[in-house]
């Protein structure tokens, strides 16, 4: 039985930060609402691939109960079950603890074949998760990915591209592969879907499920600590040009700094 | 309910004031104000905003119960590195540059700047890394090195890190480091801050204060790694500026012996092409033109094209300019795109999202072209010009040389 598990995880639909401008505090208003882009495409590379080989769709999601509708779509969208890493003891870890989680479930999960991670969250953008499970579960990681090729029983190639460097590689499973917006087309959820998601169950595990000490994992055990948070401060002070003389001007300057 | 004592943000109700900046301040919707904050805890992730934010010190992040179990790893720990990135037999522009941060890290931290460089045959680059500041510089070569497979790069770094116990780690966050360094991490079971834009050294503890945009750019936060070691952050191209290299300055190369190194045989590489295209005129390119989606048209695009290769300068795009087709994906300036850090930024028909805004902070100079004046872009240009392209193109690219 051939098994692939995605991860999706919830995010604020806007990023954006107010200040209050009697407090001068931050006033961050948006919810926890969307789907993290990047991961529907690896959920739909993930989908793709399955019509092929048959193998069993995972949804994985770590963040709080209101992550299930992440899972929700998930499952809309085609996948067979879906897991919700839920717990008060989650809370504040960096990621290498989330890594650690994800890896504890990958393990509680069982067998599987690939791992499908979105490139980078937009509320993070570390781009950070996807490799470190792979190093924590020491399998081998698919980053820059441009196309998956094919996948044999134990291979999945692949062509990456790095900057100006195109790789065409095979790489034996199990592996991580991070999927990004450019890899693929979103197919539409359809009301079959949509009826057959509301029928199912989500799991839920905590850290317990997992087998995981809270000593390992959320804040405390967190390698990285949050100092501070601050809105960067804008010092410019625009100056505004009236035509094309003054634009060309400063242009001219730069392009030949020695006059 | 949980065991809410365990839970590490507590509220302590006789010092509220009951203001409800908390709630304002959380990301997310962790705090229900009734008289006072109550936390969910399965919503909250311990960013600490509300502690930050709270005027009346009523909230308090508590310390872990036990905190002597602090790793004893810190201080035998020793060395400033910097993981050298190597593309075509060339030192890559953002090597230098963490060079010469590490440089001013060194004279704060009084430890040694010192260089991982890891390829084929790349020792001959050594003199160049100890003329940009490094006081050590250990090769590590093999056959194997010559291909960019993450999973041995990292396993040759963390070999090396294991037996020499660096303080700090520093790396590259380019299409190439930032794979690599979370793969480093994780094996080296440490703390990783993506994407730093500033790294400073905290005067009283001598930590590495690892200073990032979150959400999408609209914070900064400061991140330290207490107790694991070594300190990683990845860096963001563009941002550093590297020191005037200085050909006499000593250092000491160190040859490791990687000759018995066998790679990975979970990955066999098929093919392997080096273009040499635009990915590179974007780093090195003094004026960089960004079309928006006020660029309206392809003929538009074309014809700043022409005006551009008579600046010598180089054409990228806003995701909205990507995704209308105007510039080609390989070419997209923002957060999912590249960053950049030119001399001249010369943004026509940009709105300024912060996902591209973010990414053009490194550029010394800025002129925005824009009809909308109140269009965000204005806010980091340092020239505005407040005017349509139709009308402003005729103007800049007539009677240019």
């Amino acid at each position: 039985m051939k098994r692939y598990i995605v991860f999706l995880k919830q995010v604020p639909a806007s990023t954006k930060v107010g200040i209050d401008p009697v407090t001068k505090t931050l006033k961050r208003s948006s919810a926890l609402t969307q789907t993290n882009p990047d991961d529907l495409y690896a959920l739909q590379a993930a989908l793709d691939l399955s019509r092929a080989t048959g193998a069993e769709v995972v949804a994985v999601s770590m963040g709080p109960a209101s992550a299930e509708e992440v899972l929700r779509e998930a499952l809309q969208r085609g996948a067979d079950r879906a897991i919700l890493l839920s717990s008060p003891a989650f809370a504040g870890s960096d990621t290498w603890c989330t890594s650690l989680v994800l890896a504890s479930a990958i393990r509680r999960i069982g067998e599987y074949d690939l791992l499908f991670f979105g490139r980078m969250a937009i509320d993070g953008d570390t781009a950070q998760v996807g490799p470190e499970v792979a190093g924590q579960l020491d399998i081998p990681q698919i980053t820059c990915l441009s196309a998956i090729e094919n996948v044999s029983a134990d291979r999945i190639c692949v062509s990456r591209r790095v900057g100006n460097l195109t790789q065409r590689m095979e790489v034996k499973t199990p592996c991580a592969v991070m999927v990004s917006r450019e890899n693929g087309e979103l197919a539409s959820p359809t009301l079959s879907g949509w009826r057959r998601a509301q029928a199912q169950e989500i799991t839920r595990w905590s850290e317990t499920d997992l087998g995981l000490d809270r000593s390992l994992i959320g804040l405390y055990a967190s390698p990285t600590k949050v100092v501070t948070t601050a809105v960067p401060q804008v010092t410019k002070n625009i100056r505004w040009l009236d035509g094309g003389g003054e634009v060309f001007a400063i242009i001219q300057s730069f392009v030949q700094p020695s006059c | 309910m949980t065991d809410n004592t365990s839970f590490a943000l507590r509220v302590l109700n006789d010092r509220c004031t009951g203001c409800g900046l908390c709630a304002d301040t959380c990301a997310y919707h962790a705090i229900r104000f009734t008289d006072y904050p109550e936390i969910d805890p399965y919503a909250c992730r311990l960013c600490g905003s509300c502690v930050q934010a709270c005027p009346a010190e009523a909230l308090q992040m508590t310390e872990p119960e036990n905190s002597c179990s602090v790793t004893s790893s810190g201080q035998s720990s020793k060395g400033i590195w910097v993981l050298a990135e190597v593309e075509n037999n060339e030192l890559a522009p953002v090597t230098k540059e963490l060079l010469g941060k590490a440089v001013e890290l060194s004279t704060k931290l009084h430890q040694d700047v010192e260089v991982v460089l890891v390829g084929r045959e790349v020792v001959s680059l050594a003199p160049c890394l100890i003329a940009y500041g490094a006081k050590r510089v250990h090769v590590v070569e093999n056959e194997l090195f010559a291909s960019f497979i993450e999973e041995n790069y990292a396993r040759a770094v963390v070999e090396l890190v294991g037996k020499h116990n660096p303080e700090i780690l520093l790396v590259g966050a380019t299409l190439r480091g930032r794979g690599l360094s979370a793969r480093i991490a994780s094996l080296l079971q440490t703390g990783l801050t993506a994407d730093c834009t500033e790294l400073d050294i905290d005067s009283e503890t001598g930590l590495l204060h690892q200073i990032r945009p979150a959400f999408g750019g609209n914070l900064m936060a400061t991140i330290v790694t207490p107790d694991r070691r070594p300190q990683m952050a990845s860096v963001r191209p563009g941002i550093m500026k590297a020191i005037i290299p200085d050909a006499s300055a000593e250092g000491e190369i160190i040859r490791h012996d990687f000759s018995a190194f066998e790679g990975d045989n979970r990955i066999r590489l098929i093919s392997e092409i080096t273009e040499a295209i635009s990915e590179e005129s974007l780093s090195n390119s003094k004026i960089i033109i960004g079309v928006g989606r006020g660029v309206k048209n392809k003929e538009t695009v074309a014809q700043i094209h022409r005006w551009a290769e008579r600046l010598g300068a180089v054409v990228a795009g806003s995701r909205a300019a990507v995704e209308a087709g105007l510039i080609d994906a390989r070419m997209q300036v923002g957060q999912t795109g590249h960053t950049i850090a030119p001399d001249l930024y010369i943004a026509i028909g940009i709105s300024g999202q912060i996902q591209h805004t973010a990414a053009i902070t490194g550029a010394k100079k800025i002129i925005a072209i824009n009809p909308d004046r109140t269009a965000p872009i204005f806010n980091v240009a340092d020239y505005g010009w407040n005017t349509s392209v139709e009308e402003a193109l005729p103007q800049l690219t007539n009677g240019w040389l």
